[in-house]
């Protein structure tokens, strides 16, 4: 048999229960209301309002001014002296220390990046400079190498004048002088006139060349290939074609040098700078190649152009 | 105004009996219950039906035996048998009407099942199979080898009675079926079906969705606590139509009602 009133009983202990957390929250809001309420109540707000609101009862005929305006402003000024307000002076001092000692740090930073990147730039500066009095070195020797064979020829052709010069039928000057024209001559034949065409052939050769390496690229598709081609393309001076094989490899393999060199200055000599610059920088990051950097200085200065 | 008797009545409705005509169908039971079907005509040796006391296991058995009854030899032992002697008795006679004067052990009974070579396998349904005690069931995994009578178990789904965990077990069950408890819209039919079924159309309208899903909440679903929380429920309705009619409004079931009945059944602590 149920025992309905102490069921009752029991289901009234438990929905209290059941709603503390509800009434908890509740009373803790009234509180928070309260505590608002009495803070918003004691802030200079409301009393500058208060100070705004008699000044304009005090304008009324009926109410006499100074009992009015006296009171107010002496409340506000007793207020505004009493009221401790936190001195955040000791603050700033310390925000202030800080920032100076950041701007130290970052300074000093800044000093050894650029004594960095000068040293960086003399080093280059030095490495260009030995490659060109090596290069130049190179030249002179040749020169006098050629120099010392021309000599040589030249007496080896006087000598056998001598020994020509005995029939005296058959031995005039004039052959003697045509061949110094001869000898004269093809030189400057050399300079002006046979050099295109031997460039012309150099060309042909080497556009032959070029297709049998692209049909063998084609087929095994080999990054040295696309390199090679890049190479050629850039030295014939068609940077398009060179940039395009040197993405070519990249694509292949984007971890080789030279064809980021290449890629690169073919994007300066296409005029796209900027460009070379981000692909030359993000590859410095990542490997620390002195030659990227070394071109990368170059184009930042100007000296590749 | 309600008829005295009204939620006197609808109680018993909600009586904890397994009878397979108060079987409520239900969607998901039902296609539970078809698959079992199904299964029984496959020659597979051992099925299970699991799940959660309270469940409905007992009561679909029961639907499927009855069903089934008629139509081919099949047994139902509802109060698991432990004495193993007096277990292949009682099988003896119910699936071959064989009456031993004396305790029939195992071997005699392998022995009698090659003497009965029936067209159709008969079924053997043991519920609360979890309550065999393991020699029993080793000898049940023996006799369902033979292929001479096909086995369907229901168990409860708890850690220390998994038999289908056992390994010589898991590669002979080839059809499980579990049984879960009803979510909110399924109670709800539930609770529907089974007051229209016997005609308490007025009481089955008092139940909102509110309603449910406190019952819910406080049964998870369960089909057997639902069973005795509306019971109770409506006893308590009872007492304040019969005692305070002025205090008690019944267009709807009140929640604190079904909160009071669950403190009295003790599924709320208070």
């Amino acid at each position: 048999m149920l025992d309905i009133k102490d069921l009752e009983q029991r289901w009234g202990r438990y929905n209290a229960k059941r709603k503390r957390p509800l009434y908890i929250i509740i009373t803790l809001s009234i509180i928070a209301t309260g505590v608002a309420a009495f803070w918003t109540t004691i802030s200079p707000t409301p009393l500058a309002l208060i100070d705004r609101v008699t000044i304009n009862v005090s304008t009324e005929k009926s109410v006499p001014a100074k009992v009015t305006i006296i009171p107010v402003e002496t409340i506000s000024n007793v207020y505004n002296q009493n009221v401790l307000k936190p001195n955040m002076s000791f603050a700033l001092k310390v925000e202030n220390i800080i920032v100076a000692n950041q701007n130290k740090i970052l300074l000093e930073k800044i000093a050894l990046e650029k004594e960095a990147s000068k040293k960086e730039h003399a080093r280059i500066q030095a490495e260009l400079l030995a490659q060109k009095e090596a290069r130049a070195k190179t030249l002179a020797a040749k020169k006098r190498a050629a120099s010392r064979r021309k000599k040589e020829k030249a007496q080896r052709l006087a000598a056998a004048k001598k020994k020509k010069t005995s029939p005296p039928k058959k031995s005039p000057t004039v052959p003697v002088k045509s061949s110094t024209i001869v000898l004269a001559e093809p030189k400057a034949q050399k300079t002006a006139e046979i050099s295109p065409t031997l460039q012309i052939q150099q060309d042909k050769t080497s556009q032959d060349e070029l297709n049998s390496v692209i049909k063998r690229y084609n087929k095994h598709k080999n990054p040295a290939l696309s390199l090679f081609i890049a190479r050629k393309y850039y030295g014939a001076a068609n940077y398009q074609e060179a940039y395009n094989w040197t993405q070519e490899t990249n694509a292949l393999n984007p971890n080789i040098e030279d064809n980021i060199i290449i890629n690169a200055k073919s994007l300066v000599k296409l005029g796209k700078k900027q460009k070379a610059i981000t692909s030359l920088n993000r590859y410095t990051q990542k490997t620390g190649s002195l030659k990227a950097k070394k071109l990368l200085s170059q184009i930042n200065e100007g000296s590749f152009q | 105004m309600q008829n005295s008797n009204t939620f006197q009545n609808s109680k018993d409705v909600f009586m904890d009996i397994v009878d397979s005509k108060d079987y409520v169908q239900l969607d998901r039971s039902m296609a539970i219950y078809q698959a079992l079907k199904e299964a029984i005509t496959k020659p597979l040796k051992m099925i299970l039906v699991y799940g959660k006391p309270g469940t409905g296991k007992s009561m679909m058995l029961n639907k499927l035996y009855k069903e089934l009854s008629s139509k081919q030899k099949i047994v139902f032992v509802q109060t698991p048998i432990i004495d193993e002697n007096e277990f292949f008795k009682v099988l003896a006679y119910e699936l071959f009407k064989f009456n031993s004067p004396s305790s029939l052990n195992f071997t005699q009974f392998m022995e009698l099942t090659t003497h009965y070579n029936k067209e159709v396998i008969p079924v053997v349904i043991l519920d609360e199979a979890q309550l065999y005690s393991e020699d029993i069931m080793e000898k049940v995994r023996l006799i369902s080898d033979s292929r001479k009578i096909k086995f369907i178990f229901a168990l409860h789904k708890t850690g220390k009675e998994e038999l289908i965990a056992k390994e010589h077990f898991k590669t002979r069950i080839w059809e499980s079926q579990e049984l879960q408890n009803a979510n909110v819209n399924e109670l709800t039919i539930y609770i529907q079906k089974k007051l229209l079924r016997s005609n308490f159309f007025d009481v089955a309208n008092m139940f909102n969705e509110k309603n449910v899903k406190v019952l819910h909440k406080v049964t998870d679903g369960n089909y057997r606590d639902t069973n005795k929380l509306l019971y109770t429920l409506f006893e308590i309705c009872s007492w304040y139509e019969k005692n305070e009619p002025k205090k008690a409004s019944f267009n709807a079931i009140p929640t604190k009602y079904i909160e009071m009945a669950a403190i009295q059944i003790g599924y709320i602590d208070a």
